[in-house]
Order: structure tokens, then sequence, then C-alpha cells
């Protein structure tokens, strides 16, 4: 080459020396500006230092050329220069963070509520479905029936002992099993202050703790052969035992003064075991009950829960509990071939696994949730790519000059994608402390409305999860703004045009609200859907007044006979119908929507007997006089009984229709209960069970003098709020009788709204997700519309110009807007229509595809969009079409 | 405004069409061309310069002045001053592609 003037050829370099110096070219290039500046009058310090800035990191750009001029096939030369840029990016990344802080908030709060939401929703659907239960190989551990297949109201019977102790003598297949129950009145304990405590407590069998198999924290659990140890001792729950013990290991032996005796602690069970009941704190032997209480020796008392473990034959649990069903199902015949009187009917079984038995309900509604939240999360994706998609338009500029200047398309990309990651790890680790403030809240709501809810927690295992969703996210959102920039820099190398003017990134945004107005149509149905059921629930008439009552439960103790605690009863009655405010006072066995009584069978006169299992049954809830007037349950047909029911039966319209065909007949006919033809004297109005989704059940009332146990709900009608009577009842108790415990106190309209509370739980969850998604698409839909309106002010300009007048413009924009909300709304909907079978098991009165609810949410949705495109269309007709082809 | 990537090389192959020069006169000629309105990065220069060198398109020598001060001089090899003639024809069917679309008379096209 031949060189300009005033140079010479260098002298080939000195063995040894790098012929591509390339530091000594950059400091020639720094000297020459330096000469250069100082021409220009600039003095010679000062010309120096502009010049090093100038040219900016200069060991870097010799780095570099000396990477391009070595090639790429180095690896390792290859990745070092990638750490390297990954590092710029991360510069980068923050600059822009820094640039743009109200863009970024923006994203980062959308991430943080989809995460966070995302994440304790989560941990919900773990805690409750999947962390294992407290039960060694709890997978074949059975909540178990005998199960009558002609019983025309469905199989499942109650156990009663015998038929319990049967069933472990002739089977081949259960390792263990016991009966329970949990409603029988807890043992009465004076609390710290000497008033007396009714303590939850569980009466089992032997075999319930080898059942479960759960390993007690201090001391054992009860022996499983009770027969050879005194039967009166305790064994105390993790929870009593800290408040009345304050956890002292050596408890254990001590002894436990209750108003039925002296019991001795055994043992305390760790945290979590929680069975039969979260609630219950003490687990004594049903020997402790009497006969005279409950005759838990007859046959055909059939009133006991039972748990059994499966024999663990084959290893494969399910083949396991199919051998034990077909085992078992033969034991129950051959107990019916033996003894025909008492269970002829019975000749089947019916088992659970235990943790279907007690998280079976709140499957489908947690797991809907979950999808919810996840759908809300798209959603919430959906938004942010669409900040950094339109963000990523108006950096076209910039990424085209990277691009000129030498970054290739793989790392704009990556810088794209590193921004969007960087967004995701931080609305993820908000979306994490979120989470966690939000989870004991969620849990303290849910507690008493899902099973296992104290499991519920944010542990490190969720935090991983989080990890993983926001790391997802960050992908998510950024790739379709680096594909966008991908395509962008590839035109570009091939020497095509940018000014295609983002047709393509149109096409992703319009995409983009198309996507997340159909997921948020889909979530706005399934609330909306819920919400209708709610109403229809909470309107269904229960059968009485609930308002104004008050109702406590007890179980009175202490006296020898029923005339004592009879006695009780009618003092305290009367004590607290003389209270200022009270219009009236009752008692009843149970309060109706607590419990309903026991089943009776009954018949008509001259049937023929049904076999045992197969009878028709009834509720039988005794009930004190006035009990119909206090209630205001409607008297139908016939007179309601006076002070005493006589021999006579009140029955309800139900049982009424069922027995004899309609309420007219009913009346002075005779209905045989346990064995006695009685005559009915009237018919009364049904009352709803606990459930007011379910029919209500047929019902016989029964005078109250029958109940032979010592259990009592006081319902007292007040003039106003029930809720100032709650002192007052409480010092009439103390008054009457101090040693007696009020184990309950509630109005009778909070024990109905209990009765909804998982569906309202449930409805307000998905409409809380519901709600967020729809704004956030109302967000989405206006910020696509309002980017599209500013990207297309030259084409409105000219528009104008050509004489479009502002209703035109204003039809162009919203038309615009409206294409793809109208897309997103037909898909949402036919999506929403195709997944609410899903729902049908959680809706009550609602047909899955409702109109009402449909159209509420596409008027909803068109309503939403008109006014996200308002704003931007009437913006659109303020164009001035000069300015805006000027700017061009 | 935008630029096309692989601008950069081209430009300095069309700095380099009247004979050999170092980078700093590179980076000089393309800002005085452009009316100041591009400014290359001279973190890119470098690099760039060195890739084209590797790639065969130009070629680079040290040379000594009066001062004694050394300078890299690049100059186009035969394939550079090919690759130049070839980025130079496919720019001007671009930009009369372009301009084709700008001065069209027709009613202005959707675009969504």
């Amino acid at each position: 080459m031949k060189l300009p003037e005033g140079f010479r050829r260098a002298p080939p370099p000195a063995l040894g020396g790098s012929e591509d110096d390339v530091e000594e070219e950059i400091r020639f290039h720094i000297d020459s500006r330096t000469e250069d500046l100082v021409a220009q009058g600039v003095n010679r310090a000062e010309a120096r230092q502009r010049a090093a800035e100038e040219f900016g990191d200069s060991a870097r750009a010799a780095r570099w050329a000396r990477r391009e001029s070595l090639g790429g096939g180095r690896m390792a030369m290859r990745m070092l220069r990638w750490g390297e840029e990954a590092l710029r990016d991360l510069v980068l990344t923050a600059r822009q963070v820094r640039r743009n802080p109200g863009l970024t908030g923006a994203a980062l709060l959308t991430l943080a509520l989809g995460v966070g939401g995302t994440t304790a929703i989560y941990s919900a659907v773990h805690g409750v479905l999947f962390v294992s239960l407290p039960y060694p190989d709890e997978e074949h551990v059975v909540r178990i029936w005998p199960a009558a297949p002609g019983d025309p109201d469905g199989g499942r019977e109650s156990w009663s002992i015998p038929d319990m102790e049967d069933w472990r003598e002739r089977s081949r297949s259960i390792a263990a099993i016991g009966a329970y129950s949990e409603s029988l009145g807890g043992l009465v304990v004076p609390n710290d202050a000497g008033t007396p405590e009714e303590v939850a407590t569980a009466y089992v069998t032997s075999g319930f703790f080898e059942v479960l198999g759960t390993a007690p924290v201090v001391g054992r659990t009860l022996p499983a052969d009770s027969e050879e140890t005194d039967p009166r001792i305790v064994v105390l729950s993790e929870g009593y035992w800290q408040r009345r013990f304050g956890a002292d290991p050596s408890v254990v032996g001590r002894a436990l003064d209750t108003q039925s005796g002296t019991y001795r602690i055994v043992g305390v069970m760790p945290d979590g075991f929680s069975f039969p009941n979260p609630e219950t704190e003490l687990w004594t032997f049903l020997a402790n009950v009497e006969q005279s209480s409950v005759p838990w020796l007859v046959r055909q008392v059939r009133v006991f829960d039972a748990v059994a473990r499966v024999a663990a034959g084959t290893g494969d649990p399910e083949a396991d509990l199919a051998a034990a069903e077909v085992d078992l199902a033969g034991v129950a015949r051959s107990l019916a071939d033996d003894l025909p009187d008492t269970n002829a009917g019975i000749t089947s079984v019916e088992m659970i696994p235990i943790r279907e038995a007690l998280v079976g309900d709140v499957r489908t509604p947690l797991l809907l949730v979950a999808g919810a939240v996840a759908l809300t999360l798209l959603i919430a994706c959906a938004n942010v790519a669409n900040l950094l998609l339109a963000r990523s338009t108006v950096r076209r500029q910039e990424f085209a000059l990277r691009a000129s200047l030498g970054a290739g398309r793989g790392r704009l990309v990556r810088q794209v994608l590193a921004e969007s990651l960087f967004l995701g790890l931080l609305g993820g680790a908000a979306g994490a402390i979120l989470a966690t403030l939000a989870v004991p809240n969620l849990v303290a709501r849910a507690d008493g409305l899902i099973p296992r809810a104290a499991s519920i927690t944010v542990d490190g295992s969720m935090l991983l999860v989080t990890l993983g969703v926001s790391i997802g996210t960050g992908l998510l959102v950024g790739l379709l703004p680096a594909l966008g920039v991908g395509q962008a820099s590839q035109r570009l190398g091939r020497g095509g045009a940018v000014a295609a003017r983002g047709v393509e990134a149109r096409g992703m945004l319009d995409g983009l609200v198309f996507v997340e107005v159909g997921l948020a149509v889909v979530l706005l149905v399934g609330g909306g859907l819920l919400m209708r059921s709610l109403a229809e629930l909470r309107s269904v008439d229960p059968g009485f007044d609930p308002d104004g009552l008050l109702v406590a439960d007890m179980v009175v103790s202490g006296y020898e006979d029923a005339e004592g605690y009879i006695g009780f009863r009618n003092r305290l009655l009367e004590r607290l119908e003389g209270l200022p405010g009270v219009l009236g006072a009752t008692t009843a066995k149970e309060f109706p929507t607590r419990g309903m009584g026991e089943r009776w069978p009954w018949a008509l006169p001259g049937d023929a007997p049904a076999l045992p299992g197969e009878e028709r049954t009834a509720q039988a809830l005794h009930v004190h006089r006035d009990f119909f007037e206090v209630m205001e349950i409607p008297l139908v047909r016939g007179t309601l009984p006076g002070d005493v029911f006589d021999v006579s039966l009140v029955i309800n319209e139900r049982l009424a229709r069922e027995a004899f065909g309609s309420v007219d007949a009913a009346v002075g006919s005779a209905l045989v209960v346990t064995g006695v033809s009685i005559p009915v004297r009237a018919v009364v109005g049904d009352v709803l069970h606990a459930d007011p989704s379910a029919e209500p059940p047929p019902m016989v009332y029964v005078d109250d003098r029958l109940n032979t146990r010592r259990v009592f709900s006081f319902i007292v009608r007040a003039d106003g709020d029930p809720v100032t009577l709650v002192e007052p009842f409480r010092r009439a108790v103390a008054e009457e009788d101090a040693r007696q415990p009020i184990r309950s106190i509630y109005t009778a309209r909070g024990a109905y709204d209990q009765a909804v509370g998982q569906p309202t739980f449930f409805a307000l969850l998905m409409t809380l997700f519901a709600a967020g998604a729809a704004v956030l698409a109302a967000v989405g839909i206006y910020g696509v519309v309002a980017y599209s309106v500013r990207r297309r002010t030259h084409e409105i300009g000219v528009r104008v110009a050509l004489g479009a007048d502002r209703g035109q413009v204003r039809r162009l924009v919203m038309a615009g807007a409206l294409r793809p909300v109208l897309s997103g709304l037909v898909l949402g909907l036919v999506a929403a229509a195709g997944l609410s079978s899903l729902m049908r098991g959680m809706l009550f009165g609602v047909p899955g595809v409702d109109p009402l609810t449909y159209g509420a949410v596409a008027f909803v949705f068109l309503a939403v969009a008109v006014l996200a495109s308002w704003g931007p269309a009437r913006e659109a007709t303020r164009i001035d079409p000069r300015e805006a082809l000027r700017a061009e | 405004m935008d630029l096309v990537q692989g601008t950069l090389d081209v430009m300095i192959l069309k700095a380099l069409q009247w004979g050999p020069r170092h980078g700093y006169a590179v980076s000089r000629w393309i800002k005085r061309t452009t009316d100041d309105v591009l400014t290359v990065e001279e973190g890119a220069l470098y690099p760039a310069l060195h890739r084209l060198r590797r790639k065969g398109l130009v070629e680079s020598e040290w040379g000594v002045s009066e001062k004694n001060r050394r300078a890299k001089f690049y100059d186009l090899t035969p394939k550079g001053r090919r690759a130049l003639a070839e980025e130079t024809r496919s720019w001007a069917t671009y930009a009369r592609a372009v301009e084709k679309v700008l001065e069209a008379d027709g009613p202005v096209g959707g675009g969504g």
C-alpha cells in the first residue's frame, strides 16, 4: 500500500512484538484528536481529557478489536465476551430502569401482584392438597362405613360398636379399625380462673390411634387394648398442652380433674394432628361414656364414625383397598346372614382414602381458584409484555443504532430479555414479600372453611416455585419484544427497511389485547357465576327467621338424674324469658343448620318391616315447648302442642308428602317411629340443614323429655340485636348454676352465614382475581389504543388533511381498538361456556351457561373497551394535520 | 436517524476508497461527510476495522511520520472494493424503492 504523504513504511516489528498493537493505534487516535482540539484553541490538558472521554473505554475497545481480528472460532474467547456483554446488559438494564421509573414501576407492580397472588394461592393448594398428613403410610388409611345398597336414603350407614368389633374379628384385610364420636359432649374442666370449660373431646375406641399411627410428642397414645387398662386416661392436643400446662413435658401421669371424674394424662399429640377435628383437644375412651347417655353397646345404635388401616398386602395401596372392599363386603354379608334382625340390609362397605375424605370437597374449588390466579398472572404478563413491546418500538432507534455500530442480533435480543428477566425477578421478589404478608391473612379467613388451612405456609419450596414463576414470567414478557427486536435487526442486516413502522408490532399488540380480554372474560364469567350462585344460596329461605335469634349450646352436667338437669333447663329458661329484650326462649337438642338430631327409621302402620339398613328415615329432633313459635317456623296444618307433646308427632311438609302423599292426609294419621305408632298432630314448614344447597330433610319433632342426653341448644328470640343478649345470657347461666359451661354461643344469622361460608370464600376469591384481571385488561386495552394513536399520528394527520372529519377519525381509532376486544370477548365467552362444566358442582341455582352472567360480562368488556379507547380517540381528533405531517 | 446494521462497515470501506487512512482519519471523515449527523462510536470503530481485516476486505500496515509517530493505516483489498460496489448498488436500489413509496400519490393504505 502507498502510505499518505508524511509517512514512511515502519520497519517490521521486532521478533516477539505484536503486530496488532491496538493500544498503540488507539493512543494515536486520542493523541490526534487532542492535537485537533488544541488547534481549535482548547488548552492541552482539557483537550486530552476530552479526547479520552470521547473515545470512552479504550481498554475495552482494544480487547474487542483483538477478538475481532482473531475471529469467532475460539470458544473461550466467545465465553469471555459473552460474560462481559451480559455484565454490560445488566448495566444497560439498570440504566433503562432509572430512565423509565414510571413504566418500570407499573410493570413491577403488575408482576408483583401477579406473582404474589400466584404464590399465595399455590401455597394454599400445596398446603391443603399436597402436604402429607401426619399419618404414616396414609394411602392405607381410610374413612369407612357399612353400606346398605337398598337404602332409599343413600347407602352409607353409621357404625355401631358391636358391628365394628365383628368386622374387625371377621375381616382379613383390616390391620386396625377404630370408631369415634366427636359429638357426645366434651369433658368439662375448670379453667385457671375456676370457671368450668367444656373441652372439645373425641371419644374413641382402642383401635383409633393404631389406625392413624401418629407418634405422640410426649408420653404415649391410648393403648390398643382398652380392657387391660383403666379407661380413665386422656391424651391432650398440643394446643391444649400449651394453653393449660405451658407445654410442660412432666404432664404425663398427672391428673386432669373433670366434672365427670379424674382422668390421668398419658400423652400429648403433635401440632397438626387434628383428627377428627382441628378443634379436638382431648381424646379418651368411648368406654367413659355411660350407657344411660349413649347405649353404645347396643347393635342398633349406629351413631359412630370409623377409620381403618387397610393391610398392606401387595404394596400397591389402590389394589389393597380394592381387595379390602371385596373382603369387607363379604364380612358384611356374613353378618347380615348371622344377624338378620339387626343387619339384614347392610351387605356392603364404602371407604374413602383419608386425604380424600378430608379435602375432597375443596379440591375442585381450590384448583379452580388456582387456575384463576394462573390466568390472572398470564394477563399480568400480557400487560407487561404490552408495555415492553410498546416501549421497544419507541426504542427502535436505539436498537437500530446499536445494531449499526456492531451489536449483533443475538446481543440485542439478549438485552431485551435481560431487561424483562430483571423485571421478572424484581417483581417476583416483591411478589414473594406480598405473598408472605397475604398468606397468614388468607389462612385466618380460610380457617374453619377449608380443611387443613393451618398447614398453609409460604416455605422454602414455595419460594423456589416463586423463583421459577418469576423467571418464566420474565422470559414470557420479554419474548414478544425480543422477537420484535430480532426481526427488526434481521431485516436491517439484509439491508431492508426499518421503516416498516411496526406493522408486526401492531399485530402483536392486538394479539395481546385479544388474549388478555379472552382470559379476563373467562375469569369474570367464573367469578360472576359463583357470585350469582352465592346470591341464590343466600336467598334460599331457611324455613325460620334467623334474625334476632341467639343460640347457646350447652351440655348440662353435675346432676344426678334427668329431673335434675331438666329442672336446671326449666329454671334457666324462666330466667331468660324474664330478661329485658327477650321475646321468647326455648330449647332443642341441636340448633337446625348446626345439627338436625338423629336419624330415625319410620314406617306406616301395616307396612311390612323393612330390612335393617333399608328403612326410610327422617331426622328426629327433640324440641321443647314454644320451639316453633320462637323459631318462627310456620304451622302448615293441625295444631301445635302446648306445654307437652302428649303422645303425638309434629312432622315437616317434606315428610308429610313422603309418607302420606299430602299435607292434608298427614294430620290425624299415624306414623310408626321407633317401632311405635303415633298420631301426627301437626305439619310445619321445612327447615334447612347446614347446607342450603341441599334439600331440606324429612323431619320428626319429638318432645324433649324423650332426650336421653343432657345436650341443649338454648334458643332466645330477641327484640332487636341478639348480640346484646350475650352477656345477660352468660350472667343468667352463672347465677343459675355456676358449674355449667357454655360450649358455644352464637347468633342464628352467624350460623347461617357460616353454612354458606365456604362458597362465599371461594366466590370472593374468584371475584377478586376476576376483578383484578378485568382491571389489568382495561389498562392493557387503554395502553395499546393510546400507543397506536401516537404511532398513527402521521396517518391520522394525512386522513384529516384529506378531509376526514372528527367522527370518522374517532370511528377509525375506536374500530381499531374494538376489533381485538370483540374477538377476545367471543373467544372468552366460548371458552367460559366450555369450562363452566368444571364448575357445575360449585354452582347452585345457576346454569353453567347463564345468559345473565355472560351478557353482563360482555357488556362490561364492551364498556371497558369503549371507555379505554375514548380518551385516545378524542386525542386523535385533535391532531393537527400540519404538525403531524411536519413531525414526520 | 435509523441506521442499518453493517452501515459502519460500509462507511469504513467508503472512507478508504481514495487510499489508505488511519482509524482516526476514518472517524473524522465519516463525521465530516455526514455533516456531523453520524458520530462513530470509537469503541466500535477499531473492532470493525479489525473485523474487516479478518474478512479480508481491508489490509493494514504501520507507518512512521517524520516526527517518528507510528500510525496504523488501512487500505481496501480488491475484495473490499468489490464489496463496497455491491453494497452501494443495493443501497441505491433500496433508496429508490423507499422514494417510490414516499412519493406515491395513491390513497394512504390501511395499516390496521
